[in-house]
């Protein structure tokens, strides 16, 4: 019945030949309609098993990866923990808001270059999207990694100041994160306020999107309460400040690192179980057509060996 | 004022090349754990206008040739001039 079709379906190429004196796309476009004619041929079922159980096999030893890349990077974030939160109490404490006639913000996105690891670097760029849907103007971004960059670069690449990618291959670390806080400082971008969006550690199947304060030195000189805190020069602060933002992003790194290696174990795993799933199904079906094959042939010979 | 700030330096500046100086300083056997902590991987690239912005490398020999990423580039007298091959 199908190769009939087909054939029909070549004749009626040729007339057209005949008509418009050009046969390549005819044949082309007559491929695809056999094959959906046509069954799942065996070779074809053992084809796609094979290219299932391969997949199965890479999403396996990734996850067998970034399983021992999670451990690493959870030792080192309760190390880092201490640094992070030292360094948020400073803006508790003073009570520092931001200037209210320098409206300029700043928005830090800690991703990473990679991705396979369910939806670490989409919840960052959600909100820092939802932040820039309401004012695009006074907002600029850098982006810390190349997965918040290429999401961000389409609608709003003009609000992006500092793009930095090789992160997320080795583990962060502090020298990264000076880097970051150096570029950030030396980018002559006034701003008063900014934030650190980034994802927290809570546990391997959990994380929470969440945004560490950063503020401007004009904007710590000018806090109410910064006088609980003795013997300040202006230098003081701001080397202070130079420093708490490098430790600040350090933090957020490893925040971010380790969350994103245990998400992607659970994203792993989940796609390997998938995988196992559709193997199962595949190798049924592959069962089955091989022995419908059979009892064909078998009814052929027989039907053949009557007839006689 | 301090001498560090007065050369063009910030604090950040300052105390990594403290630390550097420190791990150097080390005895062995810590010193290999920490040298791995003091090296960076990340890459910085400025963004103008959602474009990223070339990073121009000043050569001080007129005819010293060098490559940018993109395109290649000969300094003569004192200005970029395109050139398609190199000499």
């Amino acid at each position: 019945m199908g190769e009939r079709n087909t054939a029909q379906a070549q004749c009626s190429g040729f007339t057209m030949l005949g008509r418009f004196g050009y046969l390549t796309p005819v044949l082309v476009q007559n491929v695809p309609i056999q094959q959906q004619r046509g069954m799942a041929t065996l070779k074809s079922i053992s084809m796609r098993l094979k290219s299932v159980k391969n997949i199965q096999k890479i999403t396996q030893s990734m996850k067998m990866v970034s399983a021992a890349k999670y451990t690493k990077a959870e030792r080192e974030l309760k190390a880092v923990r201490p640094i992070g939160s030292g360094a948020q109490q400073f803006y508790e404490r003073a009570e520092i808001a931001p200037l209210p006639d320098v409206p300029q913000k700043l928005v830090i996105a800690i991703t990473s270059d990679r991705g396979l690891c369910g939806a670490v670097h989409t919840s960052v760029v959600r909100h820092i999207r939802t932040e820039l849907a309401q004012d695009d103007q006074n907002i600029k971004v850098v982006c810390v990694g190349d997965k918040s960059r290429a999401i961000l670069q389409r609608i709003y690449g003009k609000n992006i100041i500092l793009a930095c990618n090789e992160i997320g291959r080795l583990p962060p670390t502090f020298i990264d994160a000076s880097k970051v806080a150096d570029a950030i400082l030396k980018s002559e971008y006034q701003f008063s306020a900014g934030e650190i969006v980034f994802n927290r550690f809570k546990s391997v199947v959990s994380y929470v999107t969440e945004t560490l304060p950063v503020f401007s030195l004009a904007s710590v000189t000018a806090a109410p309460k910064l006088s609980i805190y003795d013997s300040l020069d202006d230098e003081v602060v701001q080397s202070y400040l130079e420093f708490s933002l490098a430790a600040l992003l350090f933090y957020a790194f490893k925040e971010g690192a380790c969350s994103e290696q245990s998400s992607r174990m659970t994203a792993m795993d989940n796609a390997s179980k998938n995988a196992g799933e559709m193997i199962e199904k595949l190798s049924l079906t592959f069962n089955r057509t091989r022995q419908a094959v059979i009892t064909r042939e078998l009814i052929e010979i027989i039907s053949g060996a009557s007839a006689l | 004022m301090s001498a560090w700030r007065q050369a063009g330096l910030n604090y950040i500046n300052y105390s990594n090349i403290a630390a550097k100086l420190l791990r150097q300083a080390l005895k062995p056997e810590p010193k290999a754990e920490a040298l791995k902590r003091g090296d960076a991987h990340i890459r910085i690239t400025k963004w103008a206008d959602g474009k990223p912005i070339k990073q121009h490398i000043f050569a001080y020999d007129r005819k010293t040739l060098f490559i940018n990423s993109t395109i290649k580039k000969q300094i003569f007298k004192g200005k970029y001039v395109k050139c398609k091959y190199i000499k």
